[in-house]
Protein backbone atom coordinates (compact mmCIF):
# COMPACT_ATOMS: atom_id res chain seq x y z
CA UNK A 1 0.00 0.00 0.00
CA UNK A 2 1.00 3.51 -0.86
CA UNK A 3 2.62 5.56 2.01
CA UNK A 4 3.74 9.04 0.39
CA UNK A 5 2.97 10.15 -3.18
CA UNK A 6 4.45 13.23 -4.95
CA UNK A 7 4.26 14.12 -8.64
CA UNK A 8 5.94 17.15 -10.55
CA UNK A 9 7.37 18.75 -6.99
CA UNK A 10 9.66 21.87 -8.01
CA UNK A 11 12.01 23.45 -5.23
CA UNK A 12 14.01 26.43 -4.93
CA UNK A 13 16.05 28.81 -2.60
CA UNK A 14 15.97 31.18 -5.29
CA UNK A 15 12.93 31.15 -7.30
CA UNK A 16 14.99 31.94 -10.49
CA UNK A 17 17.37 29.02 -9.62
CA UNK A 18 15.18 25.34 -9.24
CA UNK A 19 16.64 22.57 -7.20
CA UNK A 20 14.29 20.00 -7.94
CA UNK A 21 12.66 20.36 -11.10
CA UNK A 22 9.54 17.88 -11.36
CA UNK A 23 10.36 15.40 -9.03
CA UNK A 24 8.36 12.44 -8.29
CA UNK A 25 8.28 9.75 -5.80
CA UNK A 26 6.73 7.23 -4.19
CA UNK A 27 6.74 5.24 -1.28
CA UNK A 28 5.36 1.86 0.15
CA UNK A 29 4.47 1.05 3.24
CA UNK A 30 7.06 -0.81 5.47
CA UNK A 31 10.03 -0.58 2.55
CA UNK A 32 13.72 0.84 2.94
CA UNK A 33 14.18 3.33 -0.29
CA UNK A 34 17.71 4.92 -0.84
CA UNK A 35 18.05 8.21 -2.18
CA UNK A 36 21.61 8.17 -3.79
CA UNK A 37 23.06 11.18 -6.14
CA UNK A 38 25.76 13.14 -7.37
CA UNK A 39 26.60 16.46 -4.74
CA UNK A 40 24.11 19.34 -5.70
CA UNK A 41 21.55 16.86 -7.06
CA UNK A 42 18.72 17.71 -4.83
CA UNK A 43 18.70 14.93 -2.13
CA UNK A 44 18.64 17.19 0.53
CA UNK A 45 16.29 19.63 -0.59
CA UNK A 46 14.20 16.66 -1.20
CA UNK A 47 13.99 16.27 2.50
CA UNK A 48 14.21 19.78 3.48
CA UNK A 49 10.78 20.38 1.68
CA UNK A 50 9.20 16.57 3.04
CA UNK A 51 10.58 18.28 6.68
CA UNK A 52 8.75 21.59 5.76
CA UNK A 53 11.51 24.19 6.26
CA UNK A 54 11.58 25.08 2.42
CA UNK A 55 8.78 27.77 1.32
CA UNK A 56 9.72 27.95 -2.09
CA UNK A 57 8.20 24.50 -3.75
CA UNK A 58 5.39 23.55 -5.90
CA UNK A 59 3.86 20.14 -6.31
CA UNK A 60 1.21 19.19 -8.55
CA UNK A 61 -0.24 15.98 -6.87
CA UNK A 62 0.88 15.19 -2.94
CA UNK A 63 -0.59 12.45 -0.54
CA UNK A 64 0.50 10.74 2.43
CA UNK A 65 -1.85 7.21 2.69
CA UNK A 66 -4.21 8.61 0.40
CA UNK A 67 -4.80 11.75 1.83
CA UNK A 68 -4.34 15.35 1.04
CA UNK A 69 -0.61 16.02 2.42
CA UNK A 70 0.77 19.21 3.83
CA UNK A 71 4.14 19.24 4.70
CA UNK A 72 3.94 21.42 7.49
CA UNK A 73 0.92 19.61 9.44
CA UNK A 74 0.89 18.35 12.41
CA UNK A 75 -0.81 15.53 11.43
CA UNK A 76 2.13 14.51 8.97
CA UNK A 77 4.70 15.52 11.25
CA UNK A 78 3.34 13.23 13.56
CA UNK A 79 3.58 10.46 10.97
CA UNK A 80 7.62 11.47 10.17
CA UNK A 81 10.89 12.27 12.11
CA UNK A 82 13.88 12.98 10.50
CA UNK A 83 17.66 13.05 10.82
CA UNK A 84 19.88 15.36 9.54
CA UNK A 85 23.32 15.03 7.87
CA UNK A 86 24.29 17.91 10.44
CA UNK A 87 23.03 18.68 13.61
CA UNK A 88 23.55 20.90 16.47
CA UNK A 89 20.30 21.72 18.17
CA UNK A 90 19.04 20.89 21.17
CA UNK A 91 22.41 21.55 22.47
CA UNK A 92 21.89 21.94 26.37
CA UNK A 93 20.24 18.65 26.48
CA UNK A 94 21.66 15.38 27.26
CA UNK A 95 20.39 12.48 24.92
CA UNK A 96 18.32 11.57 27.68
CA UNK A 97 16.45 15.03 28.32
CA UNK A 98 16.29 15.20 23.97
CA UNK A 99 14.30 11.98 24.14
CA UNK A 100 12.29 12.96 26.62
CA UNK A 101 11.06 15.92 25.16
CA UNK A 102 10.86 14.56 21.67
CA UNK A 103 8.77 11.38 22.80
CA UNK A 104 6.50 14.69 24.58
CA UNK A 105 6.45 16.39 21.34
CA UNK A 106 5.02 13.41 19.00
CA UNK A 107 2.94 11.84 22.03
CA UNK A 108 4.76 8.30 21.62
CA UNK A 109 6.83 6.20 23.77
CA UNK A 110 9.98 5.66 23.01
CA UNK A 111 10.81 1.39 22.36
CA UNK A 112 14.07 -0.40 22.07
CA UNK A 113 16.23 2.38 23.56
CA UNK A 114 18.34 0.08 25.42
CA UNK A 115 18.91 -2.02 22.55
CA UNK A 116 20.05 0.75 20.69
CA UNK A 117 22.18 2.42 22.96
CA UNK A 118 24.25 -0.55 23.11
CA UNK A 119 24.47 -1.57 19.43
CA UNK A 120 25.31 2.13 18.85
CA UNK A 121 27.79 2.02 21.47
CA UNK A 122 26.16 4.97 23.47
CA UNK A 123 25.96 3.98 27.13
CA UNK A 124 28.88 6.24 28.22
CA UNK A 125 27.42 9.11 26.48
CA UNK A 126 23.74 9.19 27.19
CA UNK A 127 24.07 11.57 29.99
CA UNK A 128 26.10 14.44 28.60
CA UNK A 129 24.93 17.15 26.69
CA UNK A 130 24.37 17.49 23.30
CA UNK A 131 27.13 19.95 22.79
CA UNK A 132 29.90 18.13 24.34
CA UNK A 133 29.14 15.40 22.34
CA UNK A 134 31.65 14.58 18.90
CA UNK A 135 29.99 14.59 15.26
CA UNK A 136 29.71 10.69 15.38
CA UNK A 137 28.12 10.49 18.85
CA UNK A 138 25.89 13.17 18.05
CA UNK A 139 24.70 11.53 15.17
CA UNK A 140 24.30 8.59 16.76
CA UNK A 141 21.72 10.20 19.94
CA UNK A 142 19.87 11.83 16.73
CA UNK A 143 19.87 8.17 15.06
CA UNK A 144 18.86 6.43 18.73
CA UNK A 145 16.14 9.15 18.76
CA UNK A 146 14.69 8.39 15.55
CA UNK A 147 14.86 4.65 15.58
CA UNK A 148 13.13 4.52 19.22
CA UNK A 149 10.44 7.15 17.98
CA UNK A 150 9.39 4.09 15.36
CA UNK A 151 7.30 6.90 13.00
CA UNK A 152 5.38 5.75 10.15
CA UNK A 153 8.37 7.81 7.97
CA UNK A 154 11.67 7.53 9.60
CA UNK A 155 13.68 9.86 7.07
CA UNK A 156 17.58 10.15 7.78
CA UNK A 157 19.90 12.65 5.66
CA UNK A 158 23.11 11.01 4.94
CA UNK A 159 23.45 8.65 8.42
CA UNK A 160 26.43 6.72 7.96
CA UNK A 161 28.51 10.31 7.81
CA UNK A 162 30.65 10.43 11.01
CA UNK A 163 29.65 7.08 12.28
CA UNK A 164 32.35 4.36 13.20
CA UNK A 165 32.78 1.17 11.82
CA UNK A 166 30.86 -0.75 14.30
CA UNK A 167 27.92 1.79 14.70
CA UNK A 168 27.91 1.37 10.69
CA UNK A 169 27.50 -2.12 10.66
CA UNK A 170 24.54 -1.54 13.92
CA UNK A 171 22.70 0.84 11.44
CA UNK A 172 22.54 -1.23 8.55
CA UNK A 173 21.18 -3.95 10.46
CA UNK A 174 18.92 -1.09 12.41
CA UNK A 175 17.22 0.22 8.18
CA UNK A 176 17.13 -3.15 7.47
CA UNK A 177 14.97 -3.85 9.98
CA UNK A 178 12.94 -0.86 10.24
CA UNK A 179 10.55 -2.15 7.58
CA UNK A 180 8.63 -3.91 10.34
CA UNK A 181 7.88 -0.74 11.94
CA UNK A 182 7.29 1.86 9.00
CA UNK A 183 9.17 3.31 5.98
CA UNK A 184 12.46 4.45 5.94
CA UNK A 185 13.56 7.13 3.28
CA UNK A 186 17.46 7.74 3.51
CA UNK A 187 20.06 9.77 1.81
CA UNK A 188 23.74 8.29 1.37
CA UNK A 189 26.65 8.77 -0.74
CA UNK A 190 27.43 5.48 0.25
CA UNK A 191 26.77 3.00 -2.38
CA UNK A 192 27.47 0.16 0.21
CA UNK A 193 24.85 1.60 2.59
CA UNK A 194 22.39 1.77 -0.34
CA UNK A 195 23.00 -1.54 -1.73
CA UNK A 196 22.44 -3.60 1.59
CA UNK A 197 19.26 -2.25 3.07
CA UNK A 198 17.39 -0.97 0.15
CA UNK A 199 14.40 -2.46 -0.88
CA UNK A 200 14.32 0.56 -3.66
CA UNK A 201 17.17 2.96 -5.00
CA UNK A 202 16.30 5.63 -7.13
CA UNK A 203 19.23 8.14 -8.38
CA UNK A 204 18.82 11.45 -8.25
CA UNK A 205 20.17 13.54 -11.12
CA UNK A 206 19.86 17.61 -11.39
CA UNK A 207 16.22 17.75 -9.58
CA UNK A 208 14.64 14.73 -11.27
CA UNK A 209 14.53 10.97 -10.80
CA UNK A 210 17.15 9.84 -13.88
CA UNK A 211 16.85 5.76 -12.73
CA UNK A 212 15.25 3.71 -10.31
CA UNK A 213 16.37 0.13 -9.35
CA UNK A 214 14.49 -2.81 -7.28
CA UNK A 215 14.88 -6.14 -5.65
CA UNK A 216 17.78 -7.89 -7.92
CA UNK A 217 18.86 -4.96 -9.86
CA UNK A 218 20.04 -3.44 -6.63
CA UNK A 219 23.85 -3.90 -7.40
CA UNK A 220 26.57 -1.35 -6.71
CA UNK A 221 27.64 -2.02 -10.12
CA UNK A 222 24.47 -0.65 -12.01
CA UNK A 223 24.33 1.85 -9.21
CA UNK A 224 27.65 2.99 -9.66
CA UNK A 225 27.45 3.17 -13.73
CA UNK A 226 24.39 5.27 -13.30
CA UNK A 227 26.25 8.05 -11.02
CA UNK A 228 28.90 7.51 -13.86
CA UNK A 229 26.75 8.30 -16.32
CA UNK A 230 25.27 11.04 -14.46
CA UNK A 231 28.76 12.27 -14.40
CA UNK A 232 29.47 12.36 -17.54
CA UNK A 233 25.97 14.20 -18.36
CA UNK B 1 49.62 40.22 5.70
CA UNK B 2 48.17 41.83 3.04
CA UNK B 3 46.37 38.82 1.45
CA UNK B 4 45.34 37.88 5.87
CA UNK B 5 43.62 41.16 6.24
CA UNK B 6 42.26 41.45 3.22
CA UNK B 7 40.31 37.74 3.79
CA UNK B 8 39.35 38.59 6.96
CA UNK B 9 37.97 42.38 5.63
CA UNK B 10 36.29 40.64 3.42
CA UNK B 11 34.52 37.90 5.34
CA UNK B 12 33.39 40.60 8.14
CA UNK B 13 32.83 43.77 5.37
CA UNK B 14 31.35 42.24 2.37
CA UNK B 15 33.80 40.72 -0.60
CA UNK B 16 33.33 44.26 -1.97
CA UNK B 17 33.20 46.23 1.05
CA UNK B 18 29.57 46.83 1.02
CA UNK B 19 28.72 46.58 4.21
CA UNK B 20 31.27 49.20 5.29
CA UNK B 21 29.79 51.60 2.54
CA UNK B 22 26.35 50.92 3.43
CA UNK B 23 26.93 52.07 6.80
CA UNK B 24 28.92 55.01 6.00
CA UNK B 25 25.96 55.98 4.17
CA UNK B 26 23.40 55.08 6.84
CA UNK B 27 25.36 57.36 8.92
CA UNK B 28 25.49 60.25 6.77
CA UNK B 29 21.54 59.76 6.38
CA UNK B 30 21.37 59.88 10.34
CA UNK B 31 23.92 62.82 10.58
CA UNK B 32 22.41 64.99 7.53
CA UNK B 33 18.71 64.01 8.62
CA UNK B 34 18.99 65.12 12.43
CA UNK B 35 21.23 68.55 11.91
CA UNK B 36 18.90 69.20 9.59
CA UNK B 37 16.06 69.11 11.71
CA UNK B 38 17.64 72.14 13.67
CA UNK B 39 17.36 70.15 17.21
CA UNK B 40 20.65 70.65 19.35
CA UNK B 41 21.57 68.68 22.78
CA UNK B 42 23.95 70.10 25.34
CA UNK B 43 26.33 66.95 25.41
CA UNK B 44 29.78 67.18 27.13
CA UNK B 45 32.81 66.29 24.64
CA UNK B 46 33.26 63.74 27.18
CA UNK B 47 30.58 61.73 26.68
CA UNK B 48 31.46 61.53 22.87
CA UNK B 49 34.76 59.74 24.24
CA UNK B 50 32.94 57.61 26.72
CA UNK B 51 30.69 56.54 23.66
CA UNK B 52 33.74 55.95 21.80
CA UNK B 53 35.54 53.79 23.77
CA UNK B 54 33.08 51.85 26.37
CA UNK B 55 30.54 51.45 23.12
CA UNK B 56 32.81 50.42 20.95
CA UNK B 57 35.18 47.89 23.61
CA UNK B 58 31.88 46.42 24.48
CA UNK B 59 31.29 45.18 20.68
CA UNK B 60 34.50 44.00 19.89
CA UNK B 61 34.79 42.38 22.99
CA UNK B 62 31.38 40.27 22.47
CA UNK B 63 32.57 40.24 19.18
CA UNK B 64 36.05 38.63 19.96
CA UNK B 65 34.30 36.11 22.10
CA UNK B 66 31.62 34.59 19.95
CA UNK B 67 31.58 30.91 19.26
CA UNK B 68 31.22 31.59 15.26
CA UNK B 69 34.84 32.91 14.81
CA UNK B 70 36.27 29.73 15.71
CA UNK B 71 34.06 28.14 13.33
CA UNK B 72 34.67 30.24 10.45
CA UNK B 73 38.45 30.80 10.49
CA UNK B 74 39.28 27.77 11.50
CA UNK B 75 40.31 27.00 7.85
CA UNK B 76 42.89 30.53 7.99
CA UNK B 77 43.83 29.55 11.91
CA UNK B 78 45.32 25.85 10.69
CA UNK B 79 47.93 27.25 8.44
CA UNK B 80 50.95 28.43 9.10
CA UNK B 81 51.16 32.35 9.51
CA UNK B 82 52.92 34.28 11.89
CA UNK B 83 51.02 34.75 15.13
CA UNK B 84 51.83 38.25 15.06
CA UNK B 85 50.16 38.67 11.90
CA UNK B 86 47.68 36.91 11.95
CA UNK B 87 46.60 38.80 15.35
CA UNK B 88 47.42 42.22 13.75
CA UNK B 89 45.22 41.38 10.59
CA UNK B 90 42.17 39.41 12.39
CA UNK B 91 42.00 42.43 15.49
CA UNK B 92 42.09 45.33 12.30
CA UNK B 93 39.49 43.51 10.22
CA UNK B 94 37.19 43.18 13.41
CA UNK B 95 38.13 47.10 14.85
CA UNK B 96 37.14 48.16 11.66
CA UNK B 97 34.05 46.22 11.06
CA UNK B 98 32.89 47.13 14.81
CA UNK B 99 33.38 50.37 14.26
CA UNK B 100 31.77 51.06 10.66
CA UNK B 101 29.07 49.00 11.22
CA UNK B 102 28.41 49.84 14.97
CA UNK B 103 29.92 52.94 16.34
CA UNK B 104 29.53 55.62 13.32
CA UNK B 105 25.75 55.34 12.90
CA UNK B 106 25.65 55.94 16.87
CA UNK B 107 28.34 58.63 16.87
CA UNK B 108 27.18 60.57 14.07
CA UNK B 109 23.40 60.31 15.69
CA UNK B 110 25.40 61.64 19.00
CA UNK B 111 27.84 64.55 16.52
CA UNK B 112 24.58 65.88 15.02
CA UNK B 113 22.60 66.39 18.25
CA UNK B 114 26.17 67.88 19.97
CA UNK B 115 27.99 70.99 19.22
CA UNK B 116 31.21 69.51 18.49
CA UNK B 117 34.38 70.80 17.27
CA UNK B 118 36.62 68.86 14.50
CA UNK B 119 39.26 68.09 17.30
CA UNK B 120 36.52 67.04 19.74
CA UNK B 121 35.46 64.49 16.89
CA UNK B 122 38.75 63.39 15.89
CA UNK B 123 39.51 62.82 19.60
CA UNK B 124 36.20 60.41 19.27
CA UNK B 125 37.20 59.14 16.48
CA UNK B 126 40.51 58.09 18.39
CA UNK B 127 38.90 57.04 21.39
CA UNK B 128 36.28 54.39 19.25
CA UNK B 129 40.19 53.26 17.74
CA UNK B 130 41.43 53.13 21.63
CA UNK B 131 37.92 50.95 22.47
CA UNK B 132 38.70 48.05 19.98
CA UNK B 133 42.59 48.05 21.47
CA UNK B 134 41.67 47.80 24.88
CA UNK B 135 39.10 45.10 24.24
CA UNK B 136 41.92 43.15 22.00
CA UNK B 137 44.64 43.82 24.67
CA UNK B 138 42.32 42.45 27.27
CA UNK B 139 41.07 39.81 25.67
CA UNK B 140 45.03 38.34 24.28
CA UNK B 141 45.95 39.22 27.86
CA UNK B 142 43.39 36.80 29.76
CA UNK B 143 44.83 33.98 28.85
CA UNK B 144 45.77 33.76 25.49
CA UNK B 145 48.72 35.80 25.45
CA UNK B 146 51.12 32.93 25.82
CA UNK B 147 49.47 30.54 23.00
CA UNK B 148 50.18 30.53 19.41
CA UNK B 149 47.42 33.19 17.76
CA UNK B 150 45.60 30.14 16.04
CA UNK B 151 44.23 28.68 19.16
CA UNK B 152 42.99 31.94 20.44
CA UNK B 153 39.59 30.77 18.45
CA UNK B 154 40.03 27.23 19.48
CA UNK B 155 40.06 28.36 23.25
CA UNK B 156 36.71 29.55 22.71
CA UNK B 157 34.95 26.02 22.50
CA UNK B 158 37.21 24.45 24.78
CA UNK B 159 36.10 27.16 27.49
CA UNK B 160 32.60 26.48 26.59
CA UNK B 161 32.89 23.18 27.17
CA UNK B 162 34.86 22.75 30.29
CA UNK B 163 31.91 23.42 32.55
CA UNK B 164 30.15 20.29 31.28
CA UNK B 165 30.30 17.11 31.30
CA UNK B 166 27.78 14.67 32.37
CA UNK B 167 24.66 15.72 34.30
CA UNK B 168 21.45 14.50 35.53
CA UNK B 169 18.65 13.75 33.54
CA UNK B 170 15.29 15.36 34.37
CA UNK B 171 11.39 14.53 33.27
CA UNK B 172 10.35 17.77 34.26
CA UNK B 173 10.66 21.56 33.06
CA UNK B 174 13.14 20.01 30.06
CA UNK B 175 13.49 23.31 28.41
CA UNK B 176 13.39 25.39 31.70
CA UNK B 177 16.67 23.43 32.30
CA UNK B 178 17.27 23.69 28.35
CA UNK B 179 17.18 27.78 28.64
CA UNK B 180 19.01 27.76 32.35
CA UNK B 181 21.79 26.17 30.81
CA UNK B 182 22.24 28.28 28.00
CA UNK B 183 22.53 31.16 30.42
CA UNK B 184 24.72 29.90 32.59
CA UNK B 185 26.70 28.31 29.81
CA UNK B 186 27.16 32.14 28.41
CA UNK B 187 27.98 34.03 31.90
CA UNK B 188 28.51 37.56 29.64
CA UNK B 189 24.76 37.23 28.78
CA UNK B 190 24.08 36.73 32.79
CA UNK B 191 26.34 39.86 32.72
CA UNK B 192 24.31 41.64 30.61
CA UNK B 193 21.22 40.84 32.29
CA UNK B 194 22.71 42.16 35.40
CA UNK B 195 23.90 45.38 33.37
CA UNK B 196 20.40 45.69 32.52
CA UNK B 197 19.38 45.96 36.12
CA UNK B 198 21.99 48.80 36.77
CA UNK B 199 21.00 50.90 34.33
CA UNK B 200 17.61 50.43 35.25
CA UNK B 201 18.50 51.36 38.57
CA UNK B 202 19.85 54.62 36.90
CA UNK B 203 17.53 55.29 34.95
CA UNK B 204 15.73 57.14 37.74
CA UNK B 205 18.44 59.09 38.68
CA UNK B 206 18.33 60.46 34.92
CA UNK B 207 14.52 61.56 35.42
CA UNK B 208 15.34 63.17 39.11
CA UNK B 209 17.93 65.75 37.06
CA UNK B 210 16.50 65.81 33.85
CA UNK B 211 12.81 65.46 33.76
CA UNK B 212 11.92 69.25 34.62
CA UNK B 213 12.32 69.65 31.26
CA UNK B 214 10.14 67.29 30.57
CA UNK B 215 6.25 68.34 30.34
CA UNK B 216 5.48 64.86 31.79
CA UNK B 217 8.16 63.05 34.05
CA UNK B 218 6.36 59.68 34.29
CA UNK B 219 7.49 59.83 30.54
CA UNK B 220 10.75 58.23 31.89
CA UNK B 221 9.54 55.68 33.75
CA UNK B 222 7.61 54.21 29.93
CA UNK B 223 10.88 55.14 28.70
CA UNK B 224 12.56 52.95 31.43
CA UNK B 225 10.06 50.10 30.91
CA UNK B 226 10.92 50.12 27.12
CA UNK B 227 14.78 50.24 27.95
CA UNK B 228 14.91 47.49 30.91
CA UNK B 229 13.60 44.99 27.52
CA UNK B 230 16.63 45.33 25.87
CA UNK B 231 18.06 41.69 27.02
CA UNK B 232 19.34 41.08 23.24
CA UNK B 233 21.14 37.92 23.92
CA UNK B 234 17.95 36.18 25.41
CA UNK B 235 15.70 37.16 22.98
CA UNK B 236 18.27 35.78 20.05
CA UNK B 237 17.83 32.06 21.43
CA UNK B 238 16.28 30.57 18.35
CA UNK B 239 18.14 33.73 15.90
CA UNK B 240 21.63 31.85 17.34
CA UNK B 241 21.00 28.44 16.20
CA UNK B 242 19.80 27.60 13.12
CA UNK B 243 19.69 24.00 13.93
CA UNK B 244 17.73 24.81 16.74
CA UNK B 245 15.16 27.01 14.31
CA UNK B 246 15.36 23.83 12.01
CA UNK B 247 14.19 21.44 14.22
CA UNK B 248 11.60 23.52 16.23
CA UNK B 249 9.67 23.91 13.02
CA UNK B 250 10.38 20.32 11.86
CA UNK B 251 9.04 18.98 14.78
CA UNK B 252 5.05 18.43 16.00
CA UNK B 253 3.90 20.54 18.64
CA UNK B 254 7.76 21.92 19.71
CA UNK B 255 6.17 25.09 19.15
CA UNK B 256 3.97 25.26 22.04
CA UNK B 257 6.11 23.10 24.12
CA UNK B 258 8.82 25.11 23.51
CA UNK B 259 7.52 28.62 23.09
CA UNK B 260 5.31 29.01 26.46
CA UNK B 261 8.71 27.87 28.66
CA UNK B 262 10.45 30.35 26.43
CA UNK B 263 8.23 33.11 26.75
CA UNK B 264 8.12 32.15 30.42
CA UNK B 265 11.75 32.22 31.22
CA UNK B 266 12.01 35.81 29.31
CA UNK B 267 9.59 36.93 31.49
CA UNK B 268 11.36 35.82 34.69
CA UNK B 269 14.75 37.53 33.11
CA UNK B 270 12.44 40.55 32.65
CA UNK B 271 11.24 41.10 35.93
CA UNK B 272 14.35 41.49 38.05
CA UNK B 273 15.22 44.74 35.56
CA UNK B 274 11.38 46.03 36.37
CA UNK B 275 11.69 45.52 39.97
CA UNK B 276 15.10 47.50 40.11
CA UNK B 277 13.61 50.25 38.21
CA UNK B 278 10.52 50.54 40.09
CA UNK B 279 12.61 50.23 43.40
CA UNK B 280 15.22 52.93 42.33
CA UNK B 281 12.44 54.90 41.00
CA UNK B 282 10.25 54.74 44.01
CA UNK B 283 13.46 55.83 46.27
CA UNK B 284 14.53 58.92 44.12
CA UNK B 285 11.07 59.91 43.51
CA UNK B 286 7.95 58.14 44.62
CA UNK B 287 4.89 57.75 44.11
CA UNK B 288 5.12 54.11 42.89
CA UNK B 289 1.45 52.25 43.78
CA UNK B 290 -0.11 48.93 43.11
CA UNK B 291 -1.18 50.38 39.91
CA UNK B 292 2.68 50.95 38.90
CA UNK B 293 3.16 47.59 39.74
CA UNK B 294 0.75 45.91 38.24
CA UNK B 295 1.48 47.63 35.14
CA UNK B 296 5.34 46.70 35.01
CA UNK B 297 4.06 42.74 35.20
CA UNK B 298 1.56 43.14 32.60
CA UNK B 299 4.01 45.14 30.41
CA UNK B 300 6.75 42.44 31.07
CA UNK B 301 4.92 39.60 29.93
CA UNK B 302 3.61 41.49 26.85
CA UNK B 303 7.58 42.50 26.53
CA UNK B 304 8.08 38.26 27.15
CA UNK B 305 5.47 36.93 24.84
CA UNK B 306 6.28 39.48 21.86
CA UNK B 307 10.16 38.79 22.05
CA UNK B 308 9.27 34.89 22.15
CA UNK B 309 6.90 34.60 19.05
CA UNK B 310 9.42 37.46 16.88
CA UNK B 311 11.77 34.50 17.22
CA UNK B 312 9.76 31.76 16.81
CA UNK B 313 7.94 33.18 13.78
CA UNK B 314 10.46 35.55 12.60
CA UNK B 315 14.07 34.52 13.61
CA UNK B 316 16.99 36.38 12.12
CA UNK B 317 18.77 33.57 10.23
CA UNK B 318 21.18 36.16 7.55
CA UNK B 319 23.36 37.21 10.00
CA UNK B 320 27.24 37.20 9.50
CA UNK B 321 28.47 37.90 12.83
CA UNK B 322 27.31 37.42 16.36
CA UNK B 323 27.85 40.97 16.48
CA UNK B 324 25.62 41.35 13.83
CA UNK B 325 22.67 39.21 15.34
CA UNK B 326 23.45 41.15 18.79
CA UNK B 327 22.81 44.36 16.65
CA UNK B 328 20.56 44.07 14.23
CA UNK B 329 17.66 46.81 14.36
CA UNK B 330 15.06 43.67 14.97
CA UNK B 331 15.84 44.19 18.70
CA UNK B 332 14.23 47.78 19.25
CA UNK B 333 10.94 47.06 18.09
CA UNK B 334 9.36 45.41 21.13
CA UNK B 335 10.94 47.86 23.44
CA UNK B 336 9.54 50.12 21.04
CA UNK B 337 5.95 48.72 21.10
CA UNK B 338 6.38 48.34 25.19
CA UNK B 339 6.99 52.11 24.95
CA UNK B 340 4.44 52.86 23.49
CA UNK B 341 2.45 50.43 25.10
CA UNK B 342 3.32 51.87 28.32
CA UNK B 343 2.55 55.59 27.29
CA UNK B 344 -0.82 54.51 26.24
CA UNK B 345 -1.62 52.33 29.64
CA UNK B 346 -0.01 54.96 31.72
CA UNK B 347 -2.16 57.95 30.70
CA UNK B 348 -5.36 55.65 30.81
CA UNK B 349 -4.63 54.90 34.58
CA UNK B 350 -2.10 56.92 35.47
Amino acid sequence: MKLLEIKGLSAWYNADKKILKGFDLELNENEAVGLIGLNGAGKTTFIKVLTGLIKGYEVSEKSFRGSDLKFRDNAFKNSRYAVFAEDDSFKYFTFREYLTYVCGAYKKKAQGVEELIEGFHFGEFENTLLKDLSTGNRKKAFLITGFALRPELLILDEPVNGLDFESTEFLYSCIAGYKKYGTVLFSSHILESITLTSDRVVVLENGVISKKFEGEEIKAEAIREALRYEDVN
Amino acid sequence: MKMLTSSFAKEFLGVRYERALKSIMISAVIFFGVSGCGYRLDIAPFILYLFGVVFTASVMWQSLNSKDAEERFKNIVMMPFESSALIASYVGSLGVHTICTKTLPLMSLLIALGKFEVTEIVTAAAAAVGGVLLSAAIYLIKGHASKPAGYVFYDLAVLAGKSSGVVKSRRHGLVWTYLFRYLMTHKNYLVNSLFLCGIAILFPYMASTMGEELPDKNMFLYMGFGIACVNTPLCVLISCDHDLDRSLHSMPGCGLKFFVPYAGFLFMSLCPAYACLLTSWHFLIGGIGIVHIIMAVCLAFLSAVMSAAMEYFFPILNWKTESDLMHNPRKYIVPAITLLLACFIGTLVI
